[in-house]
């Protein structure tokens, strides 16, 4: 199920809601468990069974280990654990990605090719699989107690404002609130408010955005395309002159940014509807005026894991030689790139945000600091922006020839009246993506956001929730529905 | 203490609110203007676990809902209105915004500026050609009608972009495709072909007329169809040399679409479909009306008229009655849905003796718009001419052969034949068809004979009334007499002949089969009297359609024909 869905909205979400505050405070828990599954379920039932007795076992096999005085058998027990975790996510996110390639060397070799049925990829396995290694991690380090029950621990993972897209949820982070959490009214109604501004960034922008990204560029997702339709996306791109394929470009940069954070504000919002406090995944990412710093702002739960599961166990940057703290660096954004999809695309896109991020510290943070803020601003957003092209386009060969169309310096006259509805949206994007890197826009991140309303903001604040809820019901129906991007991640 | 009390009262009503969608879908509290436009309906599907695991059952319930839930009218709306208040963008499907308002199917608007074709055709000589048959076809069958005593004319419909060309968008014009009007007109003239093209004519409507012959947010004409139902009505009489009833437009009054009857909201049908909240200004171009009178002496015939095409004859309608100047009026809309223009029921034409009805009709007038040229008569054309010239036999052949040559089903095969008449050889190349289908002639000899014979066309019409029927229906139950030798109603003393008397007692009985009460008195009365239930039931039904006919058969009968 979708948050941006006819069935969420109009059923799943009030239904819920009442179901939640009807019940007695010590069954809520059960409650919010069994809306989860259902949730899961119904988006992918195939999976849930499996997904149910992975978190039965990981549970377990976390208890076992916990109990285990024998240093060497709580090693083994945390590894297995891990493996299930990592191993599941491995299966399914890259098994297709492997044995593609396998067979494509055998057949270089004229060997015939090993027979494999293609599997599908479980909604959100990237995410779960994440939080339960943290949560084997962090009880192993003694950062938590575990849970003690397991109706607990599977909230922990299976919790639907979560569950399908973030934000990743470290364990240490949430484990207090699993047991016991407030809620009070002005807590509910700013979930509330916070939920429609994320539906309004996806439904009102994203949304917008990206059918003209994919009119551009034709359909995402090549996995299930046709030979023939990447044969039109391949023209399309081989055809498309430098003013059609920087705006593309651009409108993707948005479009990826305001369908995420907007899907991770309503995650947080109805989180908060409930009492939990979500960390916040973005905090204005296109004001970075680094790279490494862009990544501190953007999707940050997934780069606050990385930090702490794969860049400290490598020893992070307390290694002996520089060579081997950049090749730490690098391989953790070539996992993180990998971690976004099983194709090529997606290695080179990690392995290029690696480099510059070893550049970063290199010298392009000098470099940056020396030419000011904005032009720094400037800068990091170009680099951001090119290295989205093999994030959006899905095959090497066609993101190397959007490129070259990108400096093929064929420009045509753009007019804002060709589509004004989108160049708004861009506008309207671009203003919000940028408006923190003044005082003003700053204060009112934080008037809207972080601070509690007073009596006459609640009221305008209810009232344009409302009004944004309806309008965005109905431009989700006027237009036709359309999945978060990061889903399939 | 205040803020607390504050936030419970917004809270209560933020669940209120979230419900409301529900509550409204449940109980359909309030009532809204409903969403104009056509669009395939979801269905939803069974929760079985296969739809669930697919994720068929996901899928059709979310398009279900989409479509269905409550307040969908108002939320959709207001997002028009936002969309079209700042970038006059809309989401109805082929419509675009010219200057001052006036809006246009695109359709139109490309096939004006000559870009229609590409999307149809992948060259010049493809699109020719087709033209070229479908002229071949039409020019074919206006000669073997003509042996059946039947006139066949063509419209061809007035388009908005050619009458109001100053307000289309600005385009690049394509001149090296073929204008498919001038293209179709100059073959008519050559081929003696008789057509009205009504977008010159309209184009000097409306310089004369003091509104505007067609709404700005309309894609019909408005009340001024009424000058091409004149035209029709001349056109016709010049064809047959006749004198019909002539149209007398009364007093001209404004008025405003949204206070009038639904019909007249379609003078504004484009706009009605951009679905927005609020209604925009027409004050600019008020919209005028007047009752219409039928005036007819004795000189007046009422000859049978089909007509076969597009909706806007059936804007027509809407302002003149039909019947008041032909005789069994009907219209084949695009050659699926038949209508009588004068009750305006409606049967698939599938389910229709289509060789009864066109040997019926004394003028077929086929209607189609600059758009539709590719398709004109929507396949009548290409099917009448086989169904009037080709035996059955050498028909049926031809639809097993493409079945099995191309491996496609005998539907497929039909539409291709109904497509392309000329796959026959019978039928191929300008020459006009000299063989005819034996039963089409003695069909229309049968239609012809009644046709002629005033006194038994008396018989049937009084036939007709006592069995609250239409004498047509009744000609088609008496053709079907002629041909198979049974005995006619004209020679019957009684409106019931042999073979009709069988068959209502057979569906009476079937009426009684589905009342519970009915069939325990049934029952009873076959136990008093030693016989049964069947046997009981025909007695009485044979004795109630002999007694009684007046009573129960015509709902009887009637049922059979709708069946």
């Amino acid at each position: 199920m979708v948050f941006s869905s006819n069935i969420f909205l109009i059923y799943f979400l009030p239904i819920f809601l009442a179901a939640y505050f009807l019940t007695p405070k010590k069954w809520r828990n059960f409650t919010l468990l069994f809306a989860s599954i259902l949730f899961y379920a119904f988006g992918a039932p195939e999976f849930i069974i499996q997904l149910l007795v992975s978190i039965v076992a990981n549970f377990y096999l976390v208890r076992w280990m916990v109990k285990t005085e024998n240093q060497l058998t709580k090693k083994i027990l945390c590894g297995i654990s891990i493996a299930i975790s990592i191993g599941l996510l491995f299966y399914y996110k890259y098994g297709n990605f492997t044995m593609q390639n396998i067979n494509y060397v055998l057949g270089w070799i004229h060997v015939e090719p090993m027979k494999w049925v293609k599997i599908l990829l479980p909604i959100g396995i990237s995410f779960f699989s994440f939080q339960s290694v943290t949560y084997t991690l962090d009880t192993y380090r003694n950062v938590n107690e575990p849970m003690q029950k397991l109706t607990d621990y599977m909230l922990y993972i299976v919790m639907f404002p979560q569950l399908i897209a973030g934000p990743i949820i470290r364990y240490c982070d949430i484990a207090d609130q699993i047991r016991d959490r407030q809620a009070d009214y002005a807590d509910r109604l700013q979930g509330f408010y916070r939920f429609v501004l994320g539906l309004a960034k996806k439904v009102l922008i994203a949304d917008v955005i990206g059918f003209q990204v994919d009119k551009i560029l034709g359909p995402s997702n090549y996995d299930v395309l046709t030979s023939q339709q990447l044969a039109d996306i391949a023209t399309k791109i081989a055809n498309i002159d430098s003013s059609m394929a920087w705006i593309a470009i651009l409108a993707f940069t948005f479009q990826i940014y305001f369908d995420f954070a907007g899907y991770s504000d309503m995650a947080i919002g109805l989180g908060r509807m409930m009492g939990f406090k979500f960390p916040e995944n973005f905090d204005n990412p296109y004001v970075s005026t680094t790279i490494s710093e862009f990544w501190r702002r953007w999707h940050q739960t997934f780069s606050v894991f990385i930090k702490n599961y794969l860049y400290f166990p490598l020893g992070g940057s307390r290694v002996k030689t520089e060579g081997r703290k950049y090749f730490n660096l690098w391989f953790c954004f070539l996992m993180s790139g990998l971690w976004h999809g099983a194709a090529w695309n997606f290695v080179v896109y990690g392995a290029l945000q690696g480099i510059f991020i070893c550049a970063d510290k290199l010298f392009l943070r000098k470099f940056n600091e020396r030419i000011g803020k904005i032009p720094a601003v400037i800068c990091t957003f170009a680099i951001i922006v090119l290295t989205r092209c093999f994030f959006r386009i899905e095959r090497i060969d066609l993101s190397w020839l959007f490129i070259k169309r990108l400096f093929a310096f064929e420009f045509t006259p753009v007019h804002f009246a060709d589509n004004p509805h989108f160049f708004t949206m861009m506008i309207v994007a671009a203003f919000f993506s940028f408006i923190t890197l003044t005082k003003f826009g700053l204060r009112w991140q934080d008037k809207v956001y972080f601070t509690q309303y007073n009596r006459q903001q609640h009221i305008i604040a209810f009232v344009l929730s409302v009004f944004g809820f309806f309008f965005c019901l109905g431009a989700l129906n006027a237009t036709g529905f359309s999945p978060f991007i990061y889903f399939r991640f | 203490m205040k803020n607390r009390r504050l936030h419970i009262i917004l809270y209560t009503i933020l669940v209120i609110v979230l419900f409301l969608p529900l509550a409204q879908y449940a109980f359909g509290i309030f009532k809204f203007r409903p969403l104009w436009g056509s669009a395939t309906k979801a269905t939803k599907s069974d929760f079985t676990f296969s739809n669930l695991a697919s994720g068929k059952y996901q899928a059709d319930a979310e398009n279900y809902l989409s479509e269905n839930y409550g307040l969908r009218q108002p939320t959709v709306r207001l997002y028009n209105q936002f969309l079209w208040t700042f970038f006059k963008k809309t989401y109805a499907n082929d419509v675009v915004l010219g200057t001052n308002g006036w809006l246009y199917f695109d359709k139109n608007v490309k096939t004006y500026y000559g870009t229609y074709q590409p999307t149809l055709f992948e060259n010049n000589a493809e699109a020719k050609s087709k033209y070229d048959r479908n002229i071949r076809v039409l020019n074919k069958l206006r000669h073997v009608l003509k042996d059946f005593d039947i006139e066949f004319m063509a419209y061809i419909s007035p388009d908005k972009c050619y009458v109001f060309p100053d307000n289309i968008p600005d385009r690049q014009p394509d001149t090296t495709t073929i204008d498919a009007t001038k293209y179709f007109t100059e073959s008519f003239d050559r081929l003696g072909f008789p057509y009205i093209e009504m977008s010159q004519m309209y184009k000097n409507i409306a310089d004369t007329l003091f509104y505007t012959p067609f709404s700005p947010g309309g894609a019909h004409w408005n009340f001024s169809c009424v000058y091409a139902a004149d035209t029709i009505i001349h056109l016709i009489e010049k064809a047959g040399n006749i004198n019909l009833a002539q149209i007398q437009i009364g007093e001209y009054r404004q008025y405003n679409e949204y206070e009038e009857t639904v019909k007249h909201r379609c003078d504004y049908d484009i706009e009605s479909m951009l679905n927005l909240m609020f209604r925009r200004d027409h004050s600019k171009y008020p919209l005028y009306l007047a009752d219409i009178t039928i005036v007819s002496d004795s000189t007046c015939v009422k000859p049978n008229v089909l007509f076969v095409g597009n909706s806007f004859l059936w804007r027509i309608k809407d302002f003149i009655h039909f019947d008041e100047i032909f005789s069994n009026p009907r219209l084949w809309y695009y050659n699926k849905e038949a209508y009588d223009l004068a009750t305006l029921a409606m049967k698939p034409t599938k389910k229709l003796d289509k060789t009864f009805e066109i040997l019926l009709s004394d003028y077929i007038v086929t209607f189609c718009g600059d758009t539709q040229l590719n398709q004109i008569s929507f396949g009548f054309a290409g099917e009448t001419l086989i169904k009037l010239c080709l035996p059955d036999s050498i028909v049926e052949k031809k639809i097993d052969e493409i079945c099995h040559k191309q491996n496609i089903s005998r539907d497929k095969a039909i539409k291709i034949i109904n497509d392309n008449p000329e796959v026959f050889d019978e039928l191929k190349g300008d020459a006009i068809p000299s063989m005819r289908n034996p039963q089409s002639v003695d069909a229309h000899r049968a239609v012809s004979s009644m046709k002629n014979d005033k006194n038994w066309m008396k018989v049937l019409g009084g036939h007709a009334r006592y069995l609250n029927m239409s004498t047509k229906d009744l000609m088609e139950l008496e053709m079907n007499n002629i041909l198979d030798g049974n005995t006619l109603m004209r020679d019957c003393d009684t409106v019931v002949c042999k073979q009709n008397y069988q068959a209502a007692v057979d569906k009476l009985i079937k009426y009684w089969e589905n009342d519970n009460e009915k069939m325990k008195y049934f029952e009873n009365k076959a136990k008093q009297r030693g016989k049964s239930t069947h046997e009981m039931m025909t007695i009485d039904a044979k004795y109630t359609i002999v007694t009684d006919k007046g009573k129960y058969f015509p709902r009887i009968f009637n049922n059979n024909q709708t069946e």
